[in-house]
């Protein structure tokens, strides 16, 4: 690759007081991507943000913004656009003198304000209600208008923190739909703060999981639901069963990993004999019936109708599977014994 | 028990009011003492508070006062409140105390120190003495209304505004301030309020030029029972009702704007 990177965050760390929040960190954000920081309430990823945004200082290693280190910058000096949870919209304002107030800040001409309020308000599809006050507009409106707010002046570079957190999910799915839809048109870089992994999942070019100040993995959403790095990353990114064993022997096409309850499981990637795995199957691999290479015969424990689903609970030789299959199973009762079934390209196997 | 808390209400309200009440009609006395039953209806009393040299004066006095040390206290406490906004710990604890003290200082403790001060720089006896000295004691009010109202700013809409391209000096004017001005407002109410009130550190501090209302009525009181003090007194509660009813309209159209 290149491309020389256009956020980059090298060696950075921040503690407040004794508690380190970023502990080394190393992020390198391409002009045009949208990046995700994933991770649980506490991981740092908020912290992260703020920084870039410039509210607060890296305690050690530097931010880069195309190529020039913004460390001592101030935030108003960022060229950068923000979009909080809690919309942040200024309540004495109306919508328009909101949309406009960064132009207002870079004594932009008032014609041209006017057109590119116009313009900004249009495309959140909010043109209608530009002399309204925020505090009469719903939730997912007063986003949008912090949308445009954000986007009106072109910024480098869109923060998202946590934005569609506030919204109910029917709004938050089409607000996703809709920012990764300007993020498309507009060739913008976002760097978007969530700790809902579907969400992360369905708009990112990629996912920066974190997880005690640290980056447990960064890559496309692919690689990280399938290949995931860490049994963190395994286990908070959707629903996952994970199985501990030892590689048993490793061949040409694989290894076999020999489970505690004496199952052996035929898995494609090589693997060093005797060390300890965690194998990792996504419910959705799960299939009923002897075929695929690894069957465990497994005991119904419980089942879920969900609708354009059916979610399982297996007892096997190892423990409890869930699976998720398809509802043509829906003759599965508790109680009945099955054969449950996976290929080898269906594991993903992990570092104990 | 309907019945026994209106009767109590009442009885409270009477307790409050009873004696501003009774003021009312010898405002509108013919004779010229401050009595009751009043000796028939005039308007003279009115006419003296009004032309009567000294009254007006002191009217004046209060009107010039008044606005000149809210504006005063208005603007100190504001800066106040923003200075110990968001911090914490004992120095800043007790720096607040120290802002606050005013308000637990006997007047005449206080009036006593500034005169003596005032001796010495030369501020004795004047318009400027007694002004600082009532927004001395107006400052607390507006650093607790301020305060308050900071506390309910959310600070994400100034980091906001800082990323929108505001600086500092910026966010502060188009989104601080703006946000809190309803508190600030309040400030202002409330030492105005103050200082048409205050007459013990006046006392102290002002010569006869600077005579304010309050004072007035008091030295009256002294010395003749003429009912122009009550007059004042009718005066004083119609302009109180309409400086609440002002903050309180101004307070709902607020509301009602950012609902």
């Amino acid at each position: 690759m290149s491309r020389s990177p256009f956020i980059r965050c090298d060696g950075v760390s921040k503690s407040f007081g004794a508690s380190r929040v970023i502990d080394s960190l190393q992020l390198d954000i391409f002009q045009g991507e949208f990046v995700s920081l994933l991770g649980p309430s506490g991981s740092g990823k908020t912290t992260l943000l703020t920084m870039i945004a410039g509210f607060e200082r890296p305690s050690e290693g530097g931010i880069w913004l195309d190529g020039y280190r913004i460390d001592d910058l101030a935030p108003h000096r960022r060229n950068m656009g923000m979009v909080f949870q809690n919309y942040a919209l200024f309540p004495h304002m109306s919508v328009a003198e909101n949309v406009g107030f960064p132009l207002r800040m870079r004594k932009i001409a008032r014609s041209e304000a006017r057109t590119r309020i116009a313009r900004a308000l249009e495309m959140v599809e909010l043109g209608h209600l530009a002399e309204r006050r925020p505090s009469q507009l719903s939730g997912g409106q007063q986003q949008r208008v912090a949308l445009a707010r954000a986007l009106v002046f072109e910024p480098r570079v869109v923060l998202m923190d946590e934005p569609l957190g506030a919204l109910d999910k029917r709004l938050r799915e089409q607000m996703q739909l809709d920012i990764r839809d300007l993020h498309r048109r507009l060739g913008l870089t976002i760097v978007f703060v969530t700790h809902d992994q579907s969400e992360a999942l369905t708009m990112s070019d990629r996912i920066a999981v974190f997880n005690n100040g640290r980056i447990e993995q960064i890559g496309t959403p692919e690689v990280i639901y399938d290949r995931p790095a860490t049994r963190f990353v395994a286990e908070f990114i959707g629903e996952t069963n994970l199985m501990t064993g030892k590689v048993a022997e490793t061949g040409a096409d694989g290894s076999v990993i020999a489970l505690p309850g004496n199952t052996r499981i035929r898995v494609h990637q090589r693997l060093e004999p005797g060390v300890d795995v965690s194998i990792c199957l996504r419910p959705e691999r799960l299939h009923l019936g002897g075929k695929g290479g690894n069957v465990l015969s497994c005991q119904v424990t419980d089942r879920v109708y969900m609708g354009d689903h059916l979610r399982v609970a297996l007892d096997g030789p190892d423990g409890t599977l869930i699976g998720r299959l398809p509802c043509s199973a829906n003759g599965l009762r508790a109680g009945m014994p099955i054969n449950a079934s996976f290929t080898p390209e269906d594991c993903w196997v992990l570092p104990a | 028990m309907g019945v026994i808390k209106f009767a109590w209400g009442l009885v409270c309200v009477i307790f409050l009011m009873g004696p501003l009440l009774v003021i009312l009609p010898i405002a509108f006395n013919a004779g010229s003492f401050m009595v009751l039953p009043i000796e028939g209806w005039s308007l003279r009393w009115f006419t003296v508070l009004f032309t009567d040299p000294a009254w007006r004066l002191s009217i004046w006095n209060s009107l010039i006062v008044g606005v000149a040390s809210s504006a005063l206290a208005t603007v100190l406490g504001t800066l106040a409140a923003l200075g110990l906004r968001g911090h914490f710990g004992l120095p800043m604890t007790l720096t607040r105390i120290a802002f606050l003290l005013p308000m637990a200082t006997p007047a005449v403790v206080l009036g006593v120190g500034m005169q003596l001060v005032y001796a010495r720089i030369g501020l004795s006896s004047s318009y400027a003495g007694v002004i600082v000295g009532h927004a001395v004691l107006s400052i607390p009010l507006t650093i607790l209304s301020v305060a308050a109202a900071l506390a309910s700013v959310d600070r994400t809409a100034e980091r906001a505004a800082a990323s929108l391209g505001a600086a500092p000096p910026k966010v502060l004017w188009l989104v601080t301030l703006p946000m809190a001005l309803p508190g600030i407002v309040t400030g202002f109410v409330f030492a105005f309020a103050n200082s048409l009130d205050e007459v013990v550190l006046t006392i102290f501090l002002a010569g006869p030029n600077q005579r304010t209302l309050a004072q007035q009525m008091f030295l009256q009181l002294r010395d003749n029972l003429s009912p122009a003090i009550a007059a004042a007194a009718f005066s004083f509660i119609i302009a109180t009702v309409c400086v609440g009813v002002t903050g309180l309209w101004l307070r709902h159209r607020n509301a009602a704007r950012s609902r």
